[in-house]
C-alpha cells in the first residue's frame, strides 16, 4: 500500500460542524481498506484568491477557510474512489491527493552542462540530427495493402 | 601531491646516471648530460597516475548543487521562481534550473496554486524582499522560442 497525502480546505465552520466534518473524511478513508497515520492542522487563513467550489454548479465563492492534510495508506485500487467521494461533500472546497515520494530518483543527475553545449554538440540534437526528416511517400494502408 | 611524486621520479634517475659513469668508455657514447639538482627530465613523458589540473568543474543548477527539494507545500520557496509582476513562471532560460527540475517546479506551481497556497496572477508581498536566484533581464540563455 503506497503512502499518501491528501489536502482539502474546509469552509468556516463551527467547533462542532467542524470536528463531525474531519470525522466524515476519516471514516471515508477506513471504509476503503486505509490506514490512518496522521492528521495536520495547516491553520485557518485567508485564500489567496476567491476559491469556488470544484465541480459544483451552484454559485458561492470561498474567501477564507482551514487547511488539513491527512497523512495515509491506501490500496491502489480505492484511490479513485477516496477522491471522488470526498468531492461531493460540501463542507469541502478543494480536495486532492498526493502520493508521498515526489522526489527526483536518487541517481538523477543535473543535465545543466550538457543543456548549456552549443547546439550541435547536445545529445537530443544530434538523435534528431541521426533520425532525419520523416519520410513523406511512406503510408501506412494496413496489414492487407498488398493484396489490392 | 602531484608534485612530490614528479620530485621522486627525478630523484631516481639523476642517481643512475651519475658522473662517474661519464669516465668510463661509456662516455664516449652520446647521452644527454644530467646535471645534478636540476629539474631536468630526460623523457619528458606526463605522470599516468595524476588527474588533468585543467579540468573544468561541472556546472549544476542551484537546487541540484544545494540539494533542495521543491514541495508543493512551500510557497516561499516557489515563489522566488515566478515574476513578481504577473506571477507566472519564469522559463529555465531564466531561472538556471536543468529541465527535470524546471518540470518539477512546474507540476509543484500548478498543485501549490490548485490547493490555495498561492495565487495564479500574483506574487506574495510577504516574499519581496528575498534574495533574488537571478537576474530576468539578463537570461543565461537565448530564448527558446
Ligand atoms: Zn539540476
Amino acid at each position: 500500500m503506497p503512502t499518501y497525502e491528501i489536502l482539502f480546505t474546509v469552509r468556516r465552520l463551527a467547533k462542532p460542524d467542524l470536528v463531525s466534518c474531519l470525522k466524515r473524511v476519516g471514516e471515508v478513508l477506513l471504509d476503503n481498506h486505509g490506514i490512518l497515520r496522521k492528521i495536520e492542522y495547516l491553520g485557518t487563513k485567508k485564500f489567496p484568491y476567491k476559491m469556488p467550489k470544484a465541480g459544483s454548479k451552484t454559485p458561492g465563492l470561498h474567501s477564507s477557510g482551514s487547511y488539513f492534510l491527512f497523512h495515509c495508506d491506501l490500496p491502489y485500487s480505492s484511490n479513485l474512489m477516496i477522491s471522488n467521494t470526498l468531492k461531493l461533500d460540501h463542507d469541502l472546497i478543494r480536495v486532492s491527493l498526493h502520493s508521498k515520494n515526489t522526489a527526483l530518483p536518487e541517481d538523477y543527475e543535473c543535465t545543466l552542462a550538457e543543456e548549456m553545449l552549443p547546439p550541435s554538440y547536445r545529445k537530443s540534437v544530434q538523435n534528431l540530427i541521426k533520425e532525419g526528416r520523416k519520410k513523406r511517400d511512406t503510408k501506412d494502408l494496413g496489414p492487407d495493402a498488398e493484396k489490392w | 601531491m602531484a608534485f612530490k611524486l614528479v620530485q621522486g621520479i627525478l630523484k631516481s634517475r639523476v642517481q643512475i646516471s651519475s658522473v662517474n659513469k661519464l669516465l668510463s668508455h661509456e662516455a664516449l657514447v652520446y647521452k644527454p648530460l644530467i646535471r645534478q639538482n636540476s629539474n631536468f627530465c630526460p623523457d619528458d613523458a606526463p605522470v599516468s597516475e595524476m588527474e588533468n589540473p585543467f579540468k573544468k568543474k561541472v556546472t549544476q543548477c542551484i537546487l541540484c548543487k544545494y540539494k533542495i527539494e521543491l514541495n508543493y507545500k512551500n510557497p516561499r520557496l516557489l515563489s522566488q521562481f515566478i515574476s513578481p509582476l504577473t506571477g507566472s513562471i519564469y522559463d529555465k532560460h531564466i531561472t538556471g534550473l536543468c529541465e527535470g527540475q524546471q518540470n518539477k517546479l512546474i507540476d509543484m506551481l500548478k498543485k501549490s496554486r490548485y490547493n490555495g497556497f498561492m495565487g495564479y496572477i500574483f506574487k506574495d508581498p510577504r516574499f519581496k524582499n528575498d534574495p533574488k536566484l537571478f537576474d530576468p533581464t539578463r537570461p543565461l540563455r537565448p530564448n527558446p522560442h
